[in-house]
C-alpha cells in the first residue's frame, strides 16, 4: 500500500474499513463513490479516479476485481474492491488515486430555500389539473421543459384574426405553437420557473398546463390577455393562475387603473392572478411633497443627459385640493403657471429655449376623483433629445386644503432614466399597474445566490446580499395606503429555461437550455407555481384565501409572526406551512 | 368632444392627433355606467370601434379621433382611457 497516493476521502474511509469492516463505510456512502455491502457477501466497492501513465496496463488486476474503464489515458475511472487499492497503489504506474464524489443536483438553490420539494412531496402536488397562464414576452414552443403541455399561445405581435377578446395577433395551438417564438427570452424563463419540467433546473408545479399571451405589452392588451387565459381555463373546467411579471409607473399607483381593476373583477374562486412588485427599489423615480394652502413646493428632477427623447412626469394629488403647475428648465426658463382646465382640450404646450414642455392639467379623474396631471419634456425640435439637466417641477397650492403630492418619473421607454433629487425623493409608493389590482397577489424579491458558473465555466457574481430581500425590489404601500407587496419569494439570482429563439449573453448562460437572471419578474411565477399547487389542493380558492394561506406561510426574518413590512409585505413564503 | 371624461394621457394624445380624426389609432380603456346592451354596442360599431365589449362595462378599443369624440358625448360613457406600454420586471 501507497498511502501517499491516496487521496484524503479514501484514505479516511480505508482507515474506517480497517476499523470497523463494512460497516464503517456507510457514512461515506451519500459523499464518496463508495458501494458498501452490508448484507451482502460482495465486497464493499469504490469508484475512483486514477492518474496514471498513458499507456498503463491494468489487465492483470482483473484478477483482484480491480476494473479500469479506459485502456488508455492518463485520468481514468476505476471501480473496485475497497481492498484493491492496496495492489493499485501499489502499481509504479499509478500516480494518484482520487475518490470519486456525489455531486449535488443542480437544483436552483432557490426552490429548496422555500422547502417546496417537501411541500409537493408531502401532498403529492404537482399542478395537474391547473392552467399556469403566462401574458408575457412569449415562450420558446421546443423548450423540453415544456413538453407537451403548452395548450395555446395567443401571439398579439403577429397579424391575425386574433381572438374573441381582441381582434389581433394569431391563436397557434398544438401542431403550429412554433409559429410563435419568444425572441426576448422572459417568458421562456418565467414559465420555466412557474412549471419548466427539468431534472436540474424544475419548476414549481411541472404538471401544469400551459397558456401563453405573447404581449406587445400595451397594457390594454395586457388585460384582453388575461381575459383570454381566464376563458380558456373556463372551458376546460379548471383553475387557472395568471403571471405577470410586468409593470410601470403610468397610473395613479393605487389600484383604480383599468389594467388593475380589470385583473380584480376577472379574479375569483379558481381564478388567480400574480402580479411583480417592480423593480425601483434603487431608482428614484418616485417624489413626494406636501403642498399646503398658498404656499409653493419645488420639486427637482433630473433629466440625463443621453438619448431621452421625453422625460414625463405623471403627477397625482387629492381632488379636493388645486394646484397650479410649471416647469422650470435648467437655464431659468419657465412655462406658464398652468391651473385646471376645466373647458376644452387640458393640454398646453410651451416652447422653451430649452425643450418643448407640455403641460396637461385637467379636472379630477373620473376614475378615483384625484386630480392627475402630466408634464411631458421633450427636445426643442420634433425628433430631437430632451435637454439633460435639472428640471424643476412647481406646484403651487391655491386652495384651502392641504394637497400631498405624489409624483412618478418616466422616460420615454417607460424606463427609469428621469429620476428625482433632493429632498423630494421618496423611496415609498413604487408598486404600479398591476400590482396595485387589489385582488392580485402581489409579489417582492428575494436574494438566494449570488454567484453562478457560466457556460464558458467562468464564475459570475453579482454584488447582492445574499439571503435578504433583494434591494431592487419595489416597496410599498399604495398611494392610498394599502399594503402591498403581499409576499416575498426567490428572485435573485434565478436559473431557468432559455428560449433558444432569445440571444442572452453568455455570461448569464448557465447551459444550452438554462440561464440566471433576476428581478420580481423571477419572483412571481414562484409564487404562481406554488398557487398551482394550492388550487390543485383545492380548486375554488379564491384570492382572499391564496393571501390568507401564503400570508400565515410567511415571514420576515427577525420580526415577529405576522408582521408586514413595504418592502417585504408578509414576508418569504416557507411552503412547508401552506 | 367632452374633455372631463378623458383622462390626461388621452388628452395629451389628442392634442398630437394625426391629420385623419377618423383612423382608428388610440387603443383605450372605455368605462360604462351598465354593461353595453345592444343599443350601445351599435354605437360602438357606428363610430368603428373593434374590441370585445359586448356585455362588459370596462372593456378595451382602439378608437378614432372622431369615434373618441362621438363615445365622450354619450351620457352612459363614463371615462375613456389611453393604453400604455409596460415592461418586462427583469433586473
Amino acid at each position: 500500500m501507497k498511502p501517499e497516493k491516496l487521496s484524503p476521502g479514501l484514505l479516511t474511509a480505508l482507515e474506517d474499513f480497517d476499523n470497523e469492516g463494512s460497516a464503517g463505510l456507510t457514512r461515506h456512502v451519500n459523499t464518496l463513490g463508495v458501494v458498501p455491502s452490508l448484507g451482502t457477501p460482495k465486497p464493499p466497492r469504490t469508484v475512483v479516479f486514477l492518474e496514471c501513465d498513458e499507456d498503463a496496463d491494468f489487465d492483470y488486476l482483473k484478477s483482484s476485481g480491480v476494473i479500469v474503464n479506459q485502456p488508455t489515458g492518463r485520468l481514468r475511472t476505476a471501480f473496485l474492491p475497497i481492498v484493491g487499492l492496496d495492489p493499485l497503489s501499489d502499481d509504479p504506474q499509478v500516480g494518484r488515486i482520487i475518490s470519486s464524489r456525489y455531486l449535488q443536483k443542480r437544483l436552483e438553490t432557490a426552490v429548496p430555500r422555500v422547502n417546496v420539494p417537501q411541500f409537493r412531496n408531502n401532498n403529492d402536488l404537482n399542478g395537474s389539473g391547473v392552467v399556469i397562464g403566462i401574458v408575457d414576452t412569449g415562450i420558446d414552443p421546443n423548450h423540453p421543459a415544456f413538453a407537451g403541455r403548452i395548450l395555446r399561445i395567443w401571439d398579439q405581435t403577429l397579424s391575425g384574426p386574433g381572438v374573441p377578446e381582441g381582434s389581433f395577433g394569431l391563436e397557434v395551438s398544438s401542431a403550429n405553437l412554433t409559429a410563435s417564438r419568444d425572441t426576448d427570452g422572459h417568458g421562456t424563463h418565467v414559465a420555466g420557473i412557474a412549471t419548466g419540467a427539468d431534472p436540474n433546473f424544475g419548476g414549481i408545479a411541472p404538471n401544469a398546463q400551459i397558456v401563453v399571451v405573447k404581449t406587445d405589452f400595451q397594457d390594454a392588451h395586457i388585460a384582453d390577455g388575461v381575459r383570454y387565459i381566464f376563458r380558456i381555463a373556463r372551458e376546460l373546467q379548471l383553475p387557472a393562475v395568471v403571471n405577470l411579471s410586468l409593470g410601470g409607473h403610468f397610473d395613479p399607483h393605487d389600484g383604480t387603473d383599468p389594467l388593475s381593476r380589470i385583473c380584480t373583477s376577472e379574479s375569483g374562486p379558481g381564478r388567480i392572478v400574480c402580479c411583480a412588485a417592480g423593480n425601483e427599489g434603487n431608482d428614484n423615480i418616485h417624489g413626494q411633497g406636501t403642498v399646503a394652502p398658498n404656499q409653493t413646493r419645488t420639486m427637482r428632477f433630473r433629466i440625463p443627459a443621453t438619448a431621452i427623447r421625453e422625460g414625463i412626469l405623471n403627477g397625482w394629488y387629492p381632488g379636493n385640493a388645486s394646484l397650479v403647475i410649471s416647469v422650470r428648465s435648467p437655464g431659468g426658463f419657465e412655462t406658464d403657471p398652468q391651473p385646471v382646465i376645466l373647458s376644452g382640450s387640458p393640454t398646453r404646450t410651451y416652447n422653451l429655449p430649452e425643450g418643448r414642455v407640455r403641460v396637461t392639467t385637467p379636472r379630477p379623474d373620473p376614475a378615483n376623483g384625484d386630480h392627475h396631471f402630466l408634464i411631458q419634456v421633450s427636445g426643442p425640435f420634433p425628433g430631437s433629445l430632451a435637454m439633460g439637466g435639472t428640471w424643476q417641477l412647481v406646484a403651487r397650492n391655491t386652495s384651502a386644503q392641504q394637497a400631498r403630492l405624489d409624483v412618478w418619473a418616466i422616460d420615454d421607454q417607460g424606463g427609469t432614466d428621469v429620476t428625482f433629487s433632493g429632498t423630494s425623493i421618496q423611496d415609498s409608493m413604487k408598486i404600479g399597474s398591476p400590482g396595485s389590482s387589489a385582488a392580485v397577489i402581489t409579489v417582492a424579491s428575494f436574494t438566494t445566490k449570488n454567484r453562478w458558473t457560466d457556460i464558458d465555466q467562468q464564475t459570475e457574481t453579482v454584488a447582492m446580499t445574499l439571503n435578504d430581500v433583494s434591494d431592487f425590489s419595489s416597496e410599498g404601500p399604495l398611494r392610498n395606503q394599502r399594503q402591498k407587496p403581499d409576499v416575498t419569494a426567490p428572485g435573485a439570482m434565478i436559473v431557468s429555461a432559455l428560449s433558444r429563439d432569445s440571444a442572452p449573453e453568455r455570461g448569464f448562460q448557465v447551459d444550452a437550455l438554462h440561464l440566471v437572471e433576476a428581478g420580481t419578474s423571477m419572483a412571481t411565477p414562484f409564487v404562481v407555481g406554488v398557487v398551482a399547487l394550492l388550487l390543485q389542493r383545492n380548486q375554488q380558492l379564491d384570492p382572499a384565501g391564496v393571501k390568507n394561506l401564503l400570508r400565515t406561510a410567511s415571514s420576515i426574518p427577525n420580526q415577529t409572526a405576522g408582521a408586514f413590512s413595504p418592502k417585504w409585505g408578509f414576508g418569504l413564503i416557507n411552503a412547508l406551512s401552506l | 368632444m367632452d374633455f372631463s371624461k378623458l383622462d390626461a394621457d388621452l388628452s395629451a394624445e389628442l392634442d398630437q392627433a394625426p391629420a385623419d380624426p377618423n383612423e382608428p389609432v388610440f387603443l383605450v380603456y372605455v368605462q360604462t355606467d351598465r354593461p353595453l346592451g345592444p343599443a350601445e354596442a351599435a354605437v360602438f360599431s357606428r363610430v368603428g370601434a373593434t374590441g370585445d365589449f359586448v356585455g362588459r362595462d370596462l372593456f378595451t378599443a382602439t378608437l378614432s379621433v372622431r369615434a373618441i369624440g362621438e363615445l365622450s358625448n354619450q351620457p352612459w360613457v363614463r371615462y375613456l382611457k389611453l393604453s400604455r406600454r409596460l415592461r418586462p420586471l427583469d433586473e
